[in-house]
């Protein structure tokens, strides 16, 4: 159980973080494998 | 607005095996990948002790040389990502919201799983070596078409490397997240400790180049068993595109192993000089600029390839370049430690190596950039000489200067002095006899990944090996040392441990509550 | 009290002394204790070794100040003496130095550097080609004009290697059928291999590309002086890895001459 004091602007800015990343994340690897399909 | 996600008994800290598979605290999570990285440690330690005996004399005399191969490439998978790898995550976990006055990482669950696939990935990789056929026998660096000749072994190899990425790609997804978004108000990002500045740029790097790591041993594996022919001439495809892709992921890689220990040594001695980190803007500039660079200059790893001449030229001057951001840390590091007051307990005297033998490895690395040179120095073992330089006295002292530093924090007690300099004084001395006569084994010829060598390689093998034993079993006095600290058998802990440090951590009572910064601190 | 027992200045002096002489010497390539690069006979070998020790005499010379300033302070810096840290955390001046002396030396590090590539990597007019081709274990010669060929696997027996037999001096180092050259001669190596990546070395040649099953590489090499030359495979290939080394004879025009048409005759 935790406690955890997060403040609507930090938990925007969170999300905003992970989805950027993952975007990031899921093009690199789809880029590194099409990249040398073509 | 604030909203809490709340719970009554928040003073309470949990009991139990649950406590520690289900923990989303931060400070647990750090010591989970710590003892994990440890034990890593020591099992890729055992690993080159039987390398080393092995070699102690020419003829075969323990171990068959598939065997052989299997433990040089277990031992590097192991000691790069089970002990160095986790060992800074450890670090960053319970660092990292305490130095930015946050009450724990962004993603405290995600936080949990990332640890928590790990142990999996170990016993995968432990597991290869039973098999039959037995584990990855290629190097680390799975080079096909050698790979795709491997047994299963080669297979729990490739679904370890996918657990042990995913779980990098999302600790870094949360340590960016919380650098981000959940430093103290005032606390703006040119006021961060350098340790978390390191860590944000290393979290960067990792999202870049793992992606690319998992694409290459994916297509290791579509080639070993689903028909594709990335790799195979027979096919259509070429070995070197593997060397190209991995090496993409390798050379940031070894900047991921790095950058954490430049932050840790950042940290150590300015304290320890009692003065401030002299340059702290060119420190960040130069980490990121050396983050930058190591995107460019991948194929120094494969200079015998037969890479067109225009190639070769280009990585070479780009290789060489690196070394400017990294003469720019190391003379920091220097002119803070000038005109300091400085003492030399443990953790200082392990920055101070740390800096000093690191720096010996990056001038070899120098060296090597040369690619006329480099074509002598290619697999051999100059090159093993040299990252064991980097790596062991770099990432690795650096962790035990931080271990040191920030044991007395983790646990309330004050780690035993003494210990702790016998730990050090043979850790660099087995360390120092292990490696250096292997810049000498390198130049006279000898190549590496050999379980067996001619004749005129002995002297220096002997040396190298009684080194080995020295330093490996001086590691368990770090493992004593680490116990004793934990059942409290040293002196009581103060908040702030050591003379006058910098850094919002110091301002906590040792050990720290279970939750802290719950409300934000002050930052001016 | 340690750094101040290791740093007495004659005691340093003296042994930096002798290990830059010990340095300063290619190594006669059977020597135990060997400190350096094998003594090179060929020009590319010599144009390496040079580059080498250009770059060894500078980066001990930075080792020595990098050191030097930090044992300097642990000595005079130090809270037990009652030194007062300074609070300085900026020198614009010492950074520029730092940042521009290094850039300085690494573009004179690098014109020497560029011009060794390009000899090194100037295949044209050679006087004769032989194909290389690495396999699990051992390499195959084919002297592609000449028609001769043959395999040259390791003949150290069994049980040298475990131990049974004490070890002959060329252990590890020795072949059934050597690779013959004729001094002088820029030859031209193709280099592939049958199964998985090899890398063909004789350190002595300067010398070393990797051989690569589907693809051709090419390296030259023109020795200046007859002799016999040992090399190992330098990539690893699987369990022998360490058991595929080469024998290289250099010998005078007719010498070589004869020697094919011996090889010629056997087929």
């Amino acid at each position: 159980m935790t406690v955890m004091t997060v403040n609507q602007a930090q938990r925007t800015g969170v999300r905003r973080t992970v989805t950027v990343l993952v975007l990031f994340v899921v093009v690199v690897f789809a880029w590194s494998i099409a990249k040398y399909l073509l | 607005m604030t909203s809490t996600v709340a719970d009554h008994h928040h003073d309470e800290v949990p009991k139990g095996i649950t406590r520690w598979l289900f923990t989303t605290n931060h400070k647990d999570i750090g010591t989970l990948y710590l003892w994990f990285a440890f034990i890593m440690f020591l099992v890729g330690g055992a690993m080159s002790l039987i390398i080393r005996t092995e070699l102690f004399q020419p003829g075969l005399q323990i171990v068959n040389p598939h065997f052989f191969n299997q433990m040089t490439t277990v031992h590097a998978l192991v000691m790069v990502f089970g002990a160095v790898m986790p060992g800074f995550v450890g670090f960053a976990n319970w660092q990292i919201p305490m130095m930015i006055g946050a009450p724990d990482m962004a993603l405290p669950r995600m936080n949990n799983w990332s640890f928590w696939l790990l142990p999996f990935a170990a016993a995968l990789l432990i597991i290869s070596l039973f098999v039959p056929g037995g584990g990855p026998a290629a190097g680390w660096t799975l080079y096909p078409p050698l790979t795709i000749q491997g047994g299963m072994g080669v297979d729990f190899t490739i679904f370890t490397v996918h657990l042990l990425g995913m779980s990098s790609i999302l600790g870094s997804i949360n340590i960016i997240a919380t650098i981000l978004n959940m430093r103290a108000p005032g606390m703006t990002l040119m006021k961060m400790p350098l340790f978390v500045w390191t860590w944000l740029i290393t979290a960067f790097l990792l999202l870049a180049a793992i992606p690319v790591f998992a694409g290459a041993v994916t297509m290791l594996l579509t080639d070993r068993h689903f028909g594709t022919a990335f790799f195979d001439p027979a096919g259509g495809g070429d070995p070197v595109l593997f060397q190209h892709i991995f090496w993409f992921f390798g050379h940031p890689e070894v900047y991921i192993l790095i950058l954490p220990a430049f932050g840790v040594i950042s940290q150590v001695i300015p304290t320890f000089a009692r003065k401030p980190l002299f340059g702290y803007t060119s420190m960040v500039f130069a980490s990121a600029g050396i983050a930058f660079l190591s995107f460019i200059v991948w194929a120094h790893h494969m200079y015998t390839v037969g890479m067109p001449l225009s190639g070769e030229l280009f990585f070479m001057y780009a290789t060489m370049l690196i070394a400017i951001p990294t003469g720019v840390k190391i003379f920091n590091w220097l002119a803070t430690m000038w005109q300091g007051s400085m003492t030399f307990e443990t953790p200082m005297l392990y920055a101070i190596a740390c800096v000093a033998l690191f720096t010996v490895g990056g001038l070899t690395g120098l060296t090597m950039s040369i690619t006329p040179a480099d074509f002598q120095y290619h697999d051999t073992y100059y090159i093993v000489a040299h990252f064991h330089y980097t790596i062991f006295a770099g990432s690795v002292l650096g962790m035990f200067a931080g271990t040191y530093y920030w044991l007395p924090k983790w646990t309330g007690y004050m780690y035993d002095e003494r210990l702790g300099k016998w730990h050090f004084w043979l850790t660099i001395i087995g360390f120092n006899l292990t490696f250096f006569p292997q810049h000498f084994l390198g130049l006279a010829g000898m190549p590496r990944r050999i379980p067996d060598y001619a004749l005129q390689f002995t002297e220096f093998n002997m040396v190298s090996t009684v080194g080995s034993f020295i330093m490996g079993f001086a590691q368990l006095i770090l493992l004593l040392v680490v116990v004793k600290a934990i059942r409290g058998s040293g002196a009581r802990a103060t908040s702030e441990v050591w003379d006058n440090p910098e850094g919002l951590e110091w301002t906590l009572p040792s050990p720290p509550p279970y939750h802290t910064f719950a409300t934000a601190p002050e930052v001016k | 009290m340690i750094f101040k027992r290791l740093i007495q200045p004659k005691g340093v002096g003296a042994a930096l002394a002798g290990g830059a002489a010990l340095w300063a010497l290619p190594m006669n390539v059977q020597a135990e204790w060997a400190l350096n690069l094998q003594r090179p006979v060929t020009e590319i070998g010599r144009v390496q070794y040079d580059l080498h020790m250009m770059i060894l005499t500078i980066i001990t010379i930075i080792s020595l100040i990098v050191f030097g300033i930090m044992f300097y302070s642990i000595i005079r810096f130090r809270k037990s003496n009652g030194a007062q840290p300074a609070s300085f955390t900026h020198s614009t001046k010492a950074e520029v130095l730092w940042t521009v002396i290094p850039t300085l030396i690494l573009i004179a590090m690098a014109v020497p550097s560029t011009k060794a590539l390009l000899l090194m990597e100037d295949t044209t007019e050679s006087d004769m080609v032989v194909k290389v081709t690495g396999f699990q274990w051992g390499w195959h010669y084919d002297y592609m004009e000449e028609g001769v060929n043959f395999y040259s696997m390791l003949s150290t027996p069994q049980s040298q290697i475990t131990g049974d037999e004490a070890k002959g001096e060329h252990y590890l180092l020795e072949v059934n059928n050597h690779l013959v050259l004729p001094v002088g001669k820029k030859v031209r190596f193709l280099l592939t291999a049958k199964d998985v990546i090899h890398a063909w070395w004789v350190p002595q040649f300067g010398g070393k590309k990797d051989a690569i099953p589907g693809f051709m590489n090419e390296m030259w090499v023109r020795a200046d002086e007859t002799g016999t030359f040992r090399g190992q495979c330098a990539e690893l290939c699987g369990k022998d890895h360490g058991y595929m080394p080469i024998v290289v004879d250099v010998v005078s025009e007719d010498e070589f001459q004869a020697w094919l048409a011996e090889k010629r005759k056997q087929g």
